[in-house]
């Protein structure tokens, strides 16, 4: 059996990917299971998805904690999350990234595959949709999969021109590892990612760190303990010669991550999911949406 | 037999197929993760006119099961699915249901109950429901799912029976999981579930009181006769369960379902999407040279009271899996087991183990550690605790409770 964890960022696409692995499994005649982690997901969230694909049926329902493979559709996300948790001695990850993953953290030594996955989706779609290239490389590494079926998966599920784009997406990622890709060796970082994270605020139970309380009281405040500035794919940036701190953004944020300080808007990028309401709202258009970089 | 087609499907559009294919007349729910994904596909089917029925979107779980209650009373079929607090909201209805013999399936996608507010999937929510009078099946994976709901018209309309049927299917684990599942054609569907044949129901032309005023004339009366209603069903799960092999080749237990259980020294019982996870590990345990068997409890009422005394047959220790808690008590399902078993030929020792709460995993090392608890007690001659709190965080409990 191949166990497999996919991360990424609720939109990005890693639960229809885990699906479509094990339609084109089933498809080339094996059996599988693919199961989202379950929880609120949001679009932007830190998401997980699990894969298993056996040559009988799969019964054991559980987190894929121990994966043989790691697919990561969201080049940013090894700095927050500990994604090659678990990954077994002679696993392998695979990331969407163009730059070398050596600089990132990370949780064990692992050779992980950068796939230019964002740059082939802009090419195919003009939209980051990463997922079927980083399936196209997965399944060129690995062989779990034909390519073929992963391409009729993605036509089965969007017919037309969207399933063709998907198809031709999953085929660049596959001729980008046929071309000779090799892995990057990364090694364990100092730094853990992700982190504990930090709450001297107050005493407050009910944050990480903090017993439980006994009647599941949870005191005001505590999203103040989960820093949710890693969801944000791209950050308002505020020109102040343009901003007169009328405070329209502020009124709008919907996270209270932008407040009014001295006649001018300030974004606390700790918070800011980068939705951009409070661009869209300006009426000076003094807030511009950067698209954030590793 | 009916061929059927294999696909990967996601498990709450299985439950969807399976349910149209049923052709109910109406369907009548309010959405809760995590059953949405089932009633947002009946909505679709009905928008596209691929199913004939009238889809009424509540404005609360309780007006959704008094739609149906009155939908039902006329005469047709009617069906809804909820979760957790949304099944809660029921409550009321629902032994109204039972009471009134009147035979709507409900999906139960089991979520754990508020508070504190969680998604996840433990049995507390329909377990609830143990003494409303009505007929609760649990599932161990999506095709048991998909098979379970058509049988489940069959159980709940036999003029023997007329009891509401809730299908439990544990939620997220086997609502949202994608995996190979085996769909019929509607035709023979329509052979192994015939258009629902009321034996009673009103008309405007012939107006009725569905739950007649009582007292202590009659309402030990009506208690008796749902009570044999459930009795009865015994005999119909099983005869339901056969028959849909016959047609469709796939069996998955009637009131149980059995797996090693011959030899073995150490049984488990549980219920619902832990299961696949067990087989595995008996499998593996009896590679080890462990005698372990297992039972599935998939009808959970009626409970199968003379087929567990049968299949625990002379094992020495029985560990039952609770995802469920009557507080001040024990687990649910350990306190019928026991129960069960008191006056059985050979009465082992059970061990009531509370895990899976609010989804906590249950995995190969937890099923290890659990036989290797069984056999300490068999070992010792004695159970040390009633209800045992698998893998319970201690260091994360205030003081006062350490």
């Amino acid at each position: 059996m191949k166990e497999i964890r996919l991360h990424g960022r609720g939109g990005q696409g890693a639960v229809l990917a885990a699906e479509l692995m094990v339609v084109a499994a089933f498809e080339d005649g094996k059996y599988g299971q693919a199961f989202p982690a379950f929880g609120g997901e949001r679009r932007g969230a830190p998401v997980q998805a699990f894969v298993r694909l056996d040559a009988r049926p799969v019964r054991v329902r559980y987190r894929v904690n121990q994966p043989d493979h790691v697919i990561i559709l969201d080049r940013m996300l090894p700095n927050t999350v500990d994604v090659l948790s678990g990954l077994k001695p002679d696993g392998l990850a695979f990331m969407d990234s163009e730059k070398s993953p050596a600089t990132l953290l990370w949780s064990v030594d692992a050779p992980v595959y950068a796939v230019p996955a964002t740059r082939i989706a802009l090419e195919v779609f003009g939209q980051p949709f990463v997922n079927p290239a980083m399936l196209g490389a997965w399944a060129a590494v690995t062989r779990e999969v034909s390519l073929e079926a992963i391409q009729r998966a993605y036509q089965h599920r969007f017919p037309g021109s969207l399933g063709e784009k998907n198809s031709r997406a999953a085929q660049k990622g596959y001729d980008f590892i046929r071309a000779g890709a090799t892995p990057v060796q990364v090694k364990k970082s100092e730094q853990t990612p992700g982190g504990v994270i930090k709450w001297n605020r107050e005493e407050v139970a009910g944050v990480p760190g903090q017993p439980l309380h006994f009647a599941s009281v949870v005191a005001a405040r505590t999203s103040l303990a989960y820093p949710t500035g890693s969801w944000r794919y791209s950050r308002p940036v505020v020109d102040p010669a343009a901003c007169n701190g009328c405070g329209v953004c502020e009124t709008f944020c919907p996270d209270s991550s932008l407040m009014i300080v001295d006649k001018q808007a300030i974004v606390d990028y700790g918070f800011c999911k980068g939705c951009g309401i409070c661009a869209e709202e300006c009426a000076r258009n003094a807030i511009q949406m950067v698209i954030e970089e590793a | 037999m009916a061929h059927g087609k294999l696909s990967v499907m996601e498990g709450s559009m299985a439950i969807a197929q399976a349910i149209k294919a049923c052709r109910p007349d109406v369907v009548s729910a309010y959405p809760i993760t995590p059953q949405t994904h089932i009633i947002e596909s009946l909505a679709q089917m009905v928008a596209n006119g691929e199913l004939d029925a009238e889809y009424i979107r509540a404005d609360s779980e309780f007006s959704a099961a008094s739609i149906l209650a009155g939908a039902s009373a006329t005469g047709v079929r009617a069906y809804t699915a909820s979760s957790s607090q949304g099944l809660l909201l029921m409550t009321e209805v629902i032994y109204y249901l039972a009471r009134t013999r009147l035979p709507v399936v409900f999906t139960g996608a089991n979520r754990q109950v508020t508070a504190p507010i969680g998604l996840q999937p433990d049995h507390q929510d329909t377990m609830s429901f143990r003494d409303a009078g009505i007929i609760e099946l649990y599932v161990e994976d999506v095709q048991e799912a998909y098979d379970t709901h058509l049988q489940a018209f069959k159980i709940a309309e036999d003029h023997d029976v007329l009891l509401p049927v809730m299908v439990c299917v544990d939620g997220f684990v086997l609502t949202h999981v994608y995996e190979p599942v085996k769909t019929f054609e509607q035709a023979d569907v329509d052979a192994f579930l015939p258009p629902y044949d009321p034996a009673h129901y009103m008309t405007p032309e012939k107006p009725m009181v569905f739950g007649s005023g009582t007292d202590d004339l009659n309402t030990m009366e009506f208690h008796y006769m749902n009570h044999q209603a459930v009795l009865r069903a015994r005999d119909k799960i099983e005869a339901v369960a056969r028959e849909y092999e016959a047609m469709f080749g796939h069996y998955h237990g009637g009131l149980i379902d059995t797996y090693a259980t011959e030899d073995a020294e150490v049984i488990l019982v549980a219920m619902g999407s832990v299961i696949g996870t067990l087989r595995e590990a008996v499998d593996i345990l009896r590679g080890e040279g462990v005698k372990v068997g297992l039972i599935k409890v998939r009808s959970f009422r009626p409970f199968p009271t003379e087929a567990l005394k049968q299949a625990v047959g002379r094992a020495g220790a029985v560990a039952v899996f609770d995802r469920a808690l009557s507080f001040g008590f024990q687990g649910v399902l350990a306190t019928d087991v026991k129960t069960a078993l008191y006056d059985a030929p050979h009465r082992p020792l059970v061990l009531g183990l509370m895990a899976g709460f609010g989804g906590r995993e249950v995995n190969l090392d937890t099923v290890r550690e659990i036989v290797q608890r069984a056999r300490r007690a068999l070992d010792a001659g004695r159970v040390p605790h009633e209800a045992e709190f698998i893998g319970l965080k201690t260091e994360t409990l205030p003081q006062v409770f350490v």
